[in-house]
């Protein structure tokens, strides 16, 4: 994340872009899946059937599944990398070998997260702990030597690695890059929050975590790519730091994608359970291997995996804002925070949120519409150029955020509450009482 | 063994627990309110906006 910050801002305004932004993306996700999931018990792909319906829902729950395995083999191959060539510095195999034994190095990496994570929540969550705490401490420990390294005067003067050649369109790059990485965490957030103890413990606890400590965990990758003009972390912090500060780097990023993959491997899981043919049949120890399989074939092929992975979080960076907008109106403006929660869990017609055939056409044009507007209007996610001059000024999560979560409200209100789907009693009944009172008032 | 809703029973009965919890927990008490949004929201829009006044101005 802090490398690709590197491209366009220097390093103190890229600390403040990117903590400001990426706060603001998580603070919007949690905000969007906090109250149902921790109210309910239910993770993030459970949630929303509400919106999507109970088929409609199969397409949310994918793409929770689809982000997890991507992000996994992306941190895994980054953390191989980063071995191979902390190996390869200390002179125990030779350059030839690197590529071969990141491959290895990755594997083994997806085996320990497979074998956490089939050991279940308690264990996850106890294990986490521990993991997040020196993930913390070596990440504070590498940002000081990073900067003790370079000093105050390089940081100063080190210049962005691919300006635009116009600074503001430059701060609306960062200024996306890091929304859309915070909006990232919508796929983890409702799997984390159903085990949560209270909402402001899960909201510190993400602001905190998701939000203000990845980004310190970050800094030193934006210092190390201005500084050596490298971007890649697995290049630019071992040629900053050296061999033994390297070696740190390694166990740093070790627990940090071991943390991170478990996490994942864990919400995925409990996503697909939604799936009514995945619910009971498979054990959670095949159910996680499916979930780590497509993982565990990508890693295979680094290089390939590397070269076709914008692509990859183009799919995975369009849609959580559009999805987060859409709970949010619901949840807020009709449902008002509460769900039925047996329809969630049945797929027949008799289900509050089977709508039309158990899809929800309202939330898909509105997720689609709100994609749209990013794409054509705004900021072409494969190339990151921008598509007009607006979107220096607007940046494009937040503009898609809005558009959806407007054309939710209008079609909700306008089609599908007259038409009497979806299970918004509670909000009709409120507003014919509203009704009722301003007659009698009159 | 599926209920009348086509839903597992005891997915039922976990169900009818996670109903008859209430509230408890689920919402902002206090002074939180204003403190999340201050810190999730405030705070964040600042610093994007430190950041474009240090860079880009």
């Amino acid at each position: 994340m802090g490398g690709a910050m590197s491209y366009w801002t220097t390093a103190w305004a890229g600390s403040l872009i990117l903590i400001g932004g990426v706060t603001l993306g998580v603070f919007l996700t949690v905000l969007g899946n906090l109250r149902v999931c921790l109210r309910y018990g239910i993770d993030t792909g459970a949630s929303t059937k509400a919106q999507f319906g109970t088929l409609g829902a199969v397409f949310t729950i994918f793409f929770v599944w689809f982000t997890v395995f991507i992000s996994n083999a992306n941190i895994v191959v980054v953390q191989s990398g980063i071995t191979a060539r902390v190996g390869n510095l200390a002179g125990l195999w030779d350059e030839g070998s690197i590529t071969a034994l990141r491959i290895v190095f990755a594997l083994v990496v997806l085996v320990i997260i497979y074998f956490i994570t089939v050991r279940g929540s308690e264990t996850i969550r106890a294990s986490a702990v521990w993991i997040a705490l020196m993930v913390s401490i070596l990440a504070v420990i590498l940002l000081v030597t990073v900067l003790v390294k370079y000093g105050i005067h390089d940081l100063n003067a080190a210049k962005p690695v691919a300006s635009t050649g116009n600074k503001q369109v430059d701060w609306a790059l960062a200024a996306e890059f890091a929304i859309v990485t915070g909006f990232g965490c919508w796929s983890y957030a409702g799997g984390m929050f159903r085990m949560g103890k209270s909402a402001g413990h899960a909201m510190y606890a993400s602001l905190l975590g998701l939000g203000f400590m990845i980004c310190i965990a970050s800094l030193p990758s934006l210092y190390a790519g201005l500084v050596t003009g490298d971007p890649d972390p697995s290049g630019a912090l071992t040629e900053v730091l050296g061999l033994w500060f390297g070696l740190l780097a390694v166990v740093f990023v070790f627990l940090a994608n071991i943390g991170t993959g478990v996490v994942g491997a864990y919400v995925a899981g409990v996503a697909l359970k939604q799936i009514g043919w995945l619910r009971t049949k498979p054990s959670w120890r095949v159910l996680t291997f499916i979930v780590l399989l497509p993982s565990f074939v990508l890693v295979c092929f680094p290089g390939w995996f590397v070269a076709h992975l914008p692509m990859m979080y183009f799919i995975t960076g369009l849609f959580p804002a559009q999805f987060v907008a859409v709970q949010l109106v619901d949840y807020f403006a009709f449902r008002k925070g509460h769900l039925h929660l047996k329809s969630v869990y049945d797929s027949s017609p008799g289900s509050k949120y089977y709508f039309w055939r158990g899809i929800n056409p309202a939330a898909f044009v509105a997720v689609a519409i709100g994609s749209i507007v990013y794409w054509i209007f705004l900021l072409d996610p494969i190339s990151y150029a921008p598509q007009s001059a607006l979107f220096k000024w607007t940046t494009a999560s937040i503009p898609s955020f809005l558009v959806s979560g407007v054309l939710y409200w209008t079609l909700t209100r306008l089609v599908v509450i007259p038409l009497g789907k979806g299970g918004y009693e509670r909000y009709e009944r409120e507003v014919g009482a509203a009704l009722a009172m301003g007659d009698e008032a009159e | 063994m599926e209920s009348s809703t086509g839903i597992d029973a005891r997915l039922d009965e976990r169900i009818r627990e996670a109903e008859e919890q209430g509230d408890e927990g689920a919402d902002f008490v206090g002074n939180e309110r204003p403190l999340v949004w201050l810190l999730g929201f405030i705070i964040p829009i600042a610093m994007l906006l430190g950041g474009w006044l240090l860079y880009a101005i």
